[in-house]
């Protein structure tokens, strides 16, 4: 397998899970990224708790990370806010770029300021809603996936976690493929 | 006229830059991946780039969620 470095950009409930899944397989290679403080709105779907209302994310789900895994204080975090200037050097040492926004704005911004850079970016479009049957994976190339139903926007649906976990599950099922190739 | 292929659909168009046939197809700039001819050009590109007979453009657009 190899010992890649995963940077997930965004912990919501797409990047919380993700990192998440990837402490139970006991993968800890990785680095979470995001600004964001955790709020009662989150809960229906982020790997956070009623306890942690008002925490920094990162400090947040470096603890439940920890409760799973002895060795997840190894993970790299930054509490900072990604913008196209900043994201590419975050994440310069990272061979696969998560995009864990939830801005529509910012997924684009991910791809495009990566789309050179020969790193894998796998990305979540569509997350919103609760039908499963028409999640899918879109390769925009061999380095780039995009995981979702690619339609149903959060504007207009409400968001589930067993939707947004299922995508989260593919985007790691995705990683592990990389990973073992 | 100008024959080219967007998302496998061949139209034909009279714009050949690129930005402004984006434009004119009132797609949001800001949530989309423009790829052609399975090269992806980043958005300051796309005012440079001038549209070519046959040429295959994927725009790929976003929703928000996550």
């Amino acid at each position: 397998m190899k010992n890649y470095k995963i940077g997930i950009a965004g912990i919501g409930g797409i990047g919380s899970n993700i990192a998440m899944h990837l402490a139970r397989c006991n993968y800890l290679n990785f680095k979470i990224v995001d600004f964001d403080k955790v709020e009662k709105s989150n809960l229906n779907r982020q790997f956070y708790f009623l306890s942690q209302l008002a925490m920094p994310k990162v400090k947040a789900l470096l603890e439940n990370l920890k409760d799973i895994n002895a060795s997840a204080d190894k993970i790299e975090y930054a509490c900072i806010k990604l913008d196209e200037k900043i994201i590419l050097e975050i994440f310069r040492d990272c061979d696969i770029v998560i995009d864990g926004f939830d801005k529509a704005e910012n997924k684009a911004m991910l791809i495009n300021s990566f789309c050179n850079s020969g790193k894998y970016i796998i990305s979540a479009c569509g997350v919103a809603g609760a039908d499963l049957e028409n999640i899918r994976i879109e390769k925009l190339n061999d380095r780039i996936f995009i995981v979702g139903d690619m339609q149903t926007d959060c504007q207009r649906a409400k968001l589930y976690s067993f939707k947004v976990m299922c995508v989260a599950s593919i985007m790691t099922k995705i990683i592990f493929d990389i990973l073992k190739n | 006229m100008l024959k080219i292929k967007v998302n496998d659909k061949t139209i034909e168009t009279e714009i050949t830059n690129l930005k402004k046939f984006l434009e004119s197809k009132k797609i949001n700039l800001e949530t989309i991946v423009v790829d052609i001819n399975g090269k992806i050009l980043k958005p300051e590109e796309y005012s440079g780039y001038t549209l070519k007979k046959n040429d295959k453009i994927n725009i790929f657009n976003f929703v928000g969620g996550g």
